[in-house]
């Protein structure tokens, strides 16, 4: 089906509506726009029928910038309800630019979704990574302006693999068409680099919580959600069954984990477990059954939600209080009760607490790993499964919201900001009571059922033992006032060697070379100017001195020869002509 | 909205630690009369697996995590700023 009549791109909607905020007067009308364009997007996406819409001839190749399948639906779906209530939450915000980014952002990750070739989302891709930087920037300090310099490099390098990438696969197909990618050759290792990158998957992955926590307050609620999951989904889309996937996601899920328990800066240790979750979707599209990848999607959907709800609940503490570490909180549920409640429920669902949105979809990727008798994801992917509920709902919960109390002056946030978290709240809650809202989304029709004894019981077991170990740990696993180095370090610290480079060995040899100039090439030269001089003075000045006395006297001289009178002048020519005459009679 | 009389009160702190260790002992009780419906490794016979993992596997994640991990990779907070 080939045609353009019930397809109105939801990205392009938001991509153009970003540009005409500027010019809408500021005020209830600008926040009204605001919020239009992403429920217009969403009704889009609603109304769409599946099928490739609005494709476009360009140089002998097929463009397609809708491709319309339940796959790209479901994405489509989640990011501009994402939307939708990240503007909420950031509607205080007073800066137009802002705003522009946080609707280009978005809507470049829906492009990229409905991408059906390579190069629509090769353009979608590079917008959303520079859309996004302006998100970081707008933390508005010195941290954030670096880390925003480090983020775009790295996206920059991941835009240049891909585009490398779909080069030599084009070279090979003669196709920019993006689907299934079957073997792995030069040109789509490149293009899963590209798409690796953009999921955080380590060594990969230090730029998100480099970048992340730095971001302003509505920025990370947009950051978390689009670009690891529009990297879930391309990944999703091109390499389900890619087996590497399955390790480097079990480790990713592991070593989110691993870190986040270690941190201590709120949305740091946030941060840490977007990579753990991109773990379990990762590992799904590894897996590659139906199973596996409706419960990879599944994830991602109820996962942007909760994980938007828990940027937004540690956005309101810095908002209101300042602060972003866990060891400046503390007794913070009762100045915040409602962001504390709030909070709380997507730290229940990111632990998959049973009536909670992470309990009908995590399940399902790790239900795929034991159906497909993988014992190493498996275990790694529960034991992520405890360190999630371990770092997220029990330590952030435990010492942000209990523990000392830190005197902090504070109260709620603005209505928006808790409109904005009460949306997704609302989701992660509606979605574990009914669990048929997503699962009718699911690009595979196939029964599931996360209600049976025996799973809600090994839930509540694991989760109940895990609250036991913390329990018995709580002193260890305080948090302290530390910096953990990641992979980042490798490229952060490449300025300082490169200065410490400069410094003491280029700096070094430059001294010994100036010493050695001044040393001999000086005085040599010296001493050659001292001579020159002499010699300048006494031969050249001579010479030029003598011819020019000796010109001098012969003009003294000849002058005399010139009398002026006519008579002496004919006389000379007169003897002349007898001396020739006298010469020519002698010689003849 | 006052939740200091619900989480705040030291009467109820104490519910509330009893509460969790009857959880404790239910859900392992629970454990031995749930018939497992599929059995993809050789611990899904085992009644109360999850709730050893939950307990052991939290440990290891405290215990390296703040032990080993820490050792090598913690700094100080100026580290990059120095």
């Amino acid at each position: 089906m080939t045609g353009s009549a019930t397809f109105i791109h939801p990205g392009l909607i938001m991509i153009i509506g970003a540009v005409l905020v500027p010019l809408i007067p500021k005020g209830v009308a600008k926040k009204v726009y605001l919020l239009l364009l992403p429920a217009l997007a969403y009704l889009s996406v609603m109304s769409m029928s599946e099928g490739n819409f609005w494709v476009i001839d360009f140089l002998g190749s097929e463009l397609v910038m809708g491709r319309v399948d339940k796959l790209s639906l479901l994405f489509a779906n989640i990011f501009t309800m994402a939307a939708f209530a990240s503007l909420v939450y950031g509607l205080h915000v007073d800066e137009d630019g802002h705003h522009v980014a946080s609707l280009i952002y978005p809507g470049s990750a829906i492009g990229a979704v409905f991408a059906g070739d390579y190069l629509t989302l090769l353009v979608f891709w590079e917008f959303m990574a520079f859309s996004s930087v302006f998100l970081i920037l707008y933390g508005k300090t010195k941290k954030a302006y670096d880390a925003a310099y480090r983020y775009v490099l790295v996206h920059a390098f991941s835009g240049i693999c891909l585009m490398g990438g779909i080069l030599l696969h084009f070279g090979d197909t003669g196709s920019f068409a993006f689907n299934h990618v079957g073997a792995l050759d030069m040109g789509t290792t490149l293009i899963l680099i590209g798409f690796i990158l953009n999921a955080a998957v380590p060594p990969l992955s230090a730029w998100l919580p480099d970048a992340y926590p730095e971001a302003s307050v509505s920025g990370a609620v947009f950051l978390s959600a689009f670009t690891t999951k529009s990297a879930v989904y391309v990944l999703a889309r091109g390499f389900s069954g890619t087996e590497i996937l399955i390790v480097l996601g079990a480790i990713m899920a592991v070593y989110g984990v691993i870190f986040a328990v270690l941190e201590n800066n709120m949305r740091r240790l946030l941060a840490y477990h977007i990579v753990s979750q991109v773990g379990f979707m990762v590992c799904g599209i590894g897996i590659g059954t139906q199973l596996a990848i409706n419960g990879t999607t599944a994830h991602a959907f109820a996962h942007i939600l909760y994980k938007g709800l828990l940027f937004m609940g540690a956005g309101a503490i810095i908002y209101m209080t300042g602060k972003r570490k866990l060891t400046e909180m503390g007794g913070l549920y009762k100045k915040m009760p409602i962001t504390f409640i709030l909070f709380m429920i997507g730290a229940f669902a990111i632990a998959a607490v049973p009536l909670t949105s992470g309990f009908v979809s995590k399940s399902m990727t790790i239900s795929a790993a034991g159906e497909s008798h993988l014992q190493f994801a498996w275990i790694m992917l529960t034991l992520a499964s405890t360190g999630t509920f371990l770092s997220i709902a029990l330590k952030i919960g435990y010492y942000a919201f209990f523990g000392k109390d830190a005197g902090l002056e504070a109260k709620d946030p603005p209505l928006n900001m808790l409109i904005g978290m009460a949306i997704p709240a609302f989701f992660c809650i509606f979605m574990g009571f009914y669990p048929q809202y997503l699962y009718r989304l699911l690009p595979f029709a196939i029964e599931y059922h996360p209600y049976t004894a025996e799973h809600v019981v090994a839930s509540a077991q694991l989760l109940l033992f895990t609250g036991l170990a913390f329990w018995g740990f709580l002193k260890l696993a305080a948090p302290k006032n530390k910096l953990t180095l990641d992979t980042d370090w490798f490229y952060r610290l490449f300025g300082r060697f490169f200065l410490c480079f400069a410094h003491r060995v280029m700096l070094t040899i430059d001294e010994a070379v100036s010493n050695a100039y001044r040393t001999v090439l000086l005085k040599y030269s010296k001493l050659v100017a001292a001579e020159s001089f002499v010699f300048d003075v006494k031969i050249i000045d001579g010479a030029v001195n003598g011819v020019a006395s000796v010109v001098m006297g012969l003009g003294k001289i000849i002058r005399r020869l010139q009398t002026g009178q006519l008579q002496h002048y004919a006389l000379v020519v007169l003897i002349g002509i007898v001396i020739l005459f006298n010469i020519l009679l002698f010689v003849l | 909205m006052n939740l200091e009389k619900i989480f705040g009160d030291p009467g109820l702190k104490r519910v509330y630690k009893v509460l969790f260790v009857i959880a404790l002992i239910f859900f392992f009780c629970v454990g031995f009369f749930v018939e497992p419906h599929h059995i993809y490794f050789p611990w899904d016979r085992l009644p109360v697996f999850n709730a050893i993992f939950g307990l052991v596997g939290a440990s290891i994640v405290i215990v390296f995590s703040k032990v080993v991990v820490q050792w090598f990779i913690s700094k100080k907070e100026d580290y990059y700023d120095r």
